[in-house]
């Protein structure tokens, strides 16, 4: 079994498959936080193996952060919350709505192989039913992520110890239009039934920052840049009421593509040379990131890293005769690897002192560059 | 029986070996017979071998009487060998992107579970009928084998079929209102 992380100790580990990420945090004291879920080859939700492997009761985990709701980032994420009873429940405001809970009966509630996109948030809302029919005191309803809403808050005797987990986004405006967007998407009698379609922005996703004493860890989830003033990583960079400080961490968002790229989250809210991880995004079309993302990336960090190389590509093994027909039927034709790479990070309270290993696939991001 | 029905199929070298093993006995074609057509294709049979073997030493012209029971053919039955389809690779797909010239889909492979793929399918493979059904989103089933058609013509094929799911009904909009209503009442969702 792995060793559990001192009381004294901060970990993070980011996971990532190429189609999914996963980020576990020990914020000290025995107190664990989740954002976001991917699977493992065995289809298990990573952070409950990892919880598991290292000897840690799912009953330390304090929070469960569901960013937004893509699958490659919620993938596994109802069982979490199935077995973490102690922990809150955090996703995003613009979910907080009567039509979200019908879009989510209406295409979550019977689903194939391969679309699982409100799957997961159908059988989350299934638990928190269960508990609401039994008056259960555990966690059955959701806690709404906002600009500038602190949403976990720990006090300690060691004031390094003292943590905060603060929503920066999403934004009043991204929330509304986010409500008439989901109003939009219930179905309507006569409609021909469809799969849900895949939300190409990510609008509404939950930024956190993470204060343990004097270190702060900025994530940044999926969160892009946006054409509206009151939305992206413009508005939360221009709010005067949100105390940023500096980060010495960034979980770099939407896997390092331009979009998510803003130039004053380097100059203004990061430290200089700040530790970076990035999940790959290669189950799409355009895998990213790209080598211009790459060495943009590290144009502003040297100890940026990658979860798991975009390079790896498995040949697949066919007969003939189907082989035949895919290379006439398809342009491209790819297996994706389902194998899931990790970079840890170990540390003091405020990482003054740390190390880097890599696991399964990462590896420095700015050596590719290179 | 199962021999006599087999053994045509089992001595086809044009099929892969994989494919003949799996096809030893076609159990939902005899398994739709009714039982009395059963029995009077086990009498025929029977009555064939007799004849056979008590004919085996008769002259050339004589040997129109006989009958081998191996090409023996069963006709009707709920379901019939022929127009069938063998398959080799089955896919459940889903739409991710789409393009002018073809569309980006996820994979999940039938026959092996765990496997994923990431293809760009040509729209042109897609039947005009299911042309409208190519959205984000949208499922698909991707079959590659062997079809043999009513005429016992085999040949190789690839069907790409999007998944219809009906129409929303009045049913459907209540269920998810009710589902709506009733989860905020228990949660407090909002």
């Amino acid at each position: 079994m792995e060793q559990k992380p001192q009381n004294s100790q901060i970990e993070i580990a980011v996971f990532g498959n190429g189609f999914g990420e996963s980020v576990i945090i020990h914020a000290g004291d025995n107190d664990w936080i989740i954002i976001d879920s991917c699977t493992n080859s065995d289809g298990e939700p990573v952070a409950l193996d990892y919880l598991k492997r290292k000897g840690v009761a799912y009953s330390d985990v304090k929070l469960l952060v569901a960013t937004h709701w893509h699958d490659d980032h919620i993938k596994g994420i109802s069982k979490i919350f199935d077995e973490c009873h102690n922990a809150k429940f955090v996703c995003s405001g613009a979910l907080q709505t009567r039509d979200f809970l019908t879009v989510t009966h209406a295409y979550g509630s019977n689903t194939g192989k391969t679309n699982t996109l409100l799957k997961e948030f159908y059988s989350i809302t299934q638990t928190m039913r269960a508990r609401g029919f039994t008056k259960s005191q555990k966690c059955k309803t959701p806690t709404w992520a906002c600009a500038n809403r602190p949403i976990w808050t720990r006090k300690s005797k060691n004031t390094l110890l003292n943590c905060e987990v603060i929503a920066l986004y999403p934004s009043d405006e991204a929330i509304t239009s986010a409500h008439l967007e989901i109003g939009q998407l219930i179905p309507t009698e006569g409609m021909t039934r469809r799969s849900f379609p895949p939300k190409k922005t990510n609008d509404y996703c939950v930024v956190l920052l993470i204060k343990i004493g004097e270190c702060s860890f900025l994530l940044g989830s999926d969160l892009q840049e946006s054409d509206c003033k009151h939305k992206g990583w413009s508005i939360i960079l221009s709010d005067e009421t949100i105390e940023l400080g500096e980060s010495c961490f960034f979980k770099v968002p939407h896997h390092g593509s331009l979009n998510a790229h803003h130039d004053d989250i380097w100059e203004k809210v990061l430290t200089k040379d700040p530790l970076c991880i990035l999940t790959p995004f290669s189950n799409g079309k355009n895998p990213i990131p790209t080598s211009e993302d790459i060495e943009r990336v590290c144009s502003f960090s040297s100890q940026s890293f990658i979860a798991k190389s975009n390079a790896t590509h498995i040949k697949t093994k066919m007969d003939k005769i189907s082989a035949e027909f895919i290379k006439s039927s398809t342009k491209s034709f790819r297996k994706c690897s389902k194998a899931v790479g990790c970079v840890l990070v170990k540390g003091d309270l405020g990482l003054k002192n740390y190390n880097v290993t890599l696991h399964e696939g990462a590896m420095p991001l700015c050596t590719k560059a290179s | 029986m199962d021999t006599i029905l087999c053994a045509e199929v089992k001595t086809d070298t044009s099929l892969p070996a994989a494919s003949r093993e799996g096809l030893v006995t076609p159990p939902d074609f005899i398994d739709g017979l009714p039982s009395d057509m059963w029995e009077s294709i086990l009498n025929i049979n029977e009555q064939h071998s007799h004849i056979e073997s008590a004919r085996g030493s008769e002259g050339i012209g004589q040997q129109q009487d006989k009958v081998r029971p191996q090409h023996t053919f069963v006709l009707g039955g709920k379901r019939s060998p022929l127009n069938r389809f063998i398959s080799l690779q089955k896919w459940e797909g889903v739409v991710l992107e789409i393009d002018e010239e073809c569309f980006s889909a996820r994979l999940s492979n039938f026959k092996k579970q765990d496997d994923e793929e990431i293809c760009e399918i040509y729209l042109s493979e897609i039947s005009d009928e299911d042309k409208n059904l190519v959205t984000p989103g949208a499922v698909f089933y991707w079959s590659i084998g062997y079809h043999t058609d009513m005429g016992g013509q085999r040949k190789r094929s690839s069907i790409i079929r999007f998944r219809r799911l009906g129409i929303w009904t009045t049913h459907d909009e209540k269920q998810a209102n009710d589902f709506a209503d009733e989860t905020i009442k228990l949660t407090g969702w909002v």
